[in-house]
């Protein structure tokens, strides 16, 4: 019986290349110090040539520490020239289909640049492989170079939200529209077989293997223990132009995804414009201020009390779950302002989406900048690597061509 | 953390020379243990009952609080599309509804718990 293999991809243009150093490395950290873990693990790393042109002595080093290196040529075409993250995704997944890895034995677990792994990721890993499920999707929790600033806070609600997720994604139809595009673990032949391409850019493309994997396979979908460990945008600025993304993401799957079933095509709309409420929402809870909408407030008063309180839950419980790993307590003020500061740019984030756009290679920075100093905020070691400095870009194609190497 | 990894991984020693350290000594991803983890979902789920005692006792007073003091006010009716305007905040209801019932549910189905010690 051949042993499972687990491939952990990360994907991304690669210009964040001291996160993705530190993604890969807690990779290998946990390979190397996780015993009877069921499974042989495998490092790749799929970015594009100009990420490993910013630093291509980071790339070679981690080459060398045991992760495989493909850099996706650029003249690489899928047959519906699909673009943007999607591409380097087909472009892995036709590596894994030529090299005889596109099968049962394999799986995939998905990384974005920032995603660090644990011992229970890999405890989560080992045993979803061992289950009949085909697709699993985890926690996330976002304790990397943590500061407590608004957008920090902000983030502290999604870990709580991953189980609603986690519920909607394991049921048939998948209600509430949730998904991730990292912490993700598939069957590699499902993955194979699914494919990421499609016509253009897809900004969803996240959204649309999940939506062709449930109509092809059914509900396959687990809940993959253990968490996975990110770090939130550094910037409010960042932030908005992250939701925006996710914004763009949505509607494209509504409007232009002819995979997406009528229902789901509703539950995704209805979750556009229940994000879409929320700053009008508090336009007329200003507005009240002035007006006085009377018994109308009968109406809405009962279910007022619960959508608060829901709201306020996530922030707590989204911090409760960070304590651990969080080495000091931000004053409740702070938490309080902040978490309105991040609240309300979320709030804003799917108008400013109707108004921009992002760009192909819209950049988000996750590498604090070289040099900077930990803040006197900081709850986590430090935990960035140290940036080496480019010695020459090595011709991508070339690397994306080398024979494959196994990390065997 | 008794037997060597059996994977096909095995990076040399300077894997992790790179690797800035904390206060602490160590890299940030070497505290993601299955034990602080388990710790966490553990204590999440044994709070379970109590966020969904939290939210329905809190939830149902905040609104009885609310529809006492509106009818206190006894204001009149405002015109139909001043009326209208507080209806935006029904959008999210069942969303949230789906959320609430998700979580609880997720958490009392699963076992969540590695069982891995540290």
């Amino acid at each position: 019986m051949t042993a499972r293999t687990v491939i952990f991809q990360i994907t991304a243009i690669g210009r964040n290349y001291r996160a993705i150093a530190e993604s890969a490395r807690s990779v290998l950290y946990w390979a190397r110090h996780t015993p009877r873990q069921g499974f042989v693990p495998r490092l790749w790393l799929v970015v594009e040539p100009e990420g490993y042109a910013s630093s291509p002595s980071t790339y070679e080093s981690l080459r060398s520490e045991g992760a495989r290196l493909l850099v996706v040529p650029r003249n690489y075409t899928t047959p519906l020239g699909t673009r943007g993250k999607a591409r380097a995704l087909q472009y892995a997944s036709d590596q894994r289909v030529e090299e005889g890895l596109s099968n049962a034995e394999v799986w995939v677990y998905h990384q974005d640049e920032e995603t660090c792994v644990g011992q229970d990721t890999f405890a989560g890993i080992s045993d979803f492989i061992r289950g009949p499920k085909l697709v699993g999707v985890g926690v996330i929790l976002y304790p990397i170079d943590w500061s407590g600033s608004p957008s920090h806070i902000q983030e502290v609600t999604r870990s709580y939200d991953d189980f609603r997720v986690l519920d909607s994604m394991t049921m048939p139809k998948n209600p509430s529209a949730g998904f991730h595009g990292s912490h993700i673990l598939v069957r590699a032949d499902v993955e194979d077989v699914v494919g990421w391409d499609s016509i253009g850019y897809s900004p969803a493309e996240d959204l649309t293997f999940e939506i062709r994997v449930r109509s092809r396979f059914g509900p396959v979908f687990g809940v993959l223990k253990g968490f996975a460990y990110e770090k939130g945008a550094f910037s409010l600025r960042d932030q908005l132009r992250q939701r925006r993304r996710w914004m763009h993401g949505v509607l494209f799957a509504v409007r232009r995804s002819p995979e997406l079933p009528r229902d789901r095509r509703l539950s995704l709309a209805y979750s556009a414009i229940s994000w879409f409420s929320a700053l009008p929402s508090i336009a007329v809870l200003v507005a009240s201020l002035a007006f006085h909408y009377g018994p109308a407030l009968l109406v809405t008063g009962i279910f007022t009390g619960f959508i608060w309180v829901s709201m306020v839950t996530a922030y707590l419980e989204g911090y409760r779950m960070h304590a651990e790993y969080l080495e000091r307590r931000i004053p409740l003020i702070q938490f309080v302002a902040f978490g309105l500061v991040g609240a309300f740019i979320d709030a804003i984030a799917p108008w400013y989406a109707l108004v921009s756009r992002p760009s192909l290679g819209d950049f988000i920075a996750k590498d604090r900048p070289a040099g900077a100093a930990a803040t006197p905020r900081s709850h986590l070691p430090r935990s960035g690597i140290r940036s080496v400095p480019a010695r020459g870009a090595i011709a991508s194609s070339s690397i994306a061509s080398e024979p494959p190497r196994t990390t065997a | 953390m008794d037997e060597p990894a059996t994977g096909s991984i095995d990076p040399a020693p300077e894997a992790v020379v790179g690797v800035q350290t904390g206060p602490s000594g160590v890299p940030a991803f070497c505290q993601f243990t299955a034990t602080r983890y388990d710790r966490t979902v553990r204590q999440l789920k044994a709070r379970r009952r109590r966020i969904f005692g939290w939210t329905v006792g809190l939830a149902a007073g905040i609104s009885i609080a609310l529809e006492v003091l509106n009818v206190l006010a006894r204001e009149p009716m405002p015109p139909w599309w001043l009326a209208l305007l507080p209806l935006v905040w029904l959008i999210p209801v069942p969303f949230f509804v789906l959320a609430f019932w998700g979580t609880q549910r997720t958490l009392r189905a699963n076992h969540l718990e590695t069982g891995v010690s540290s």
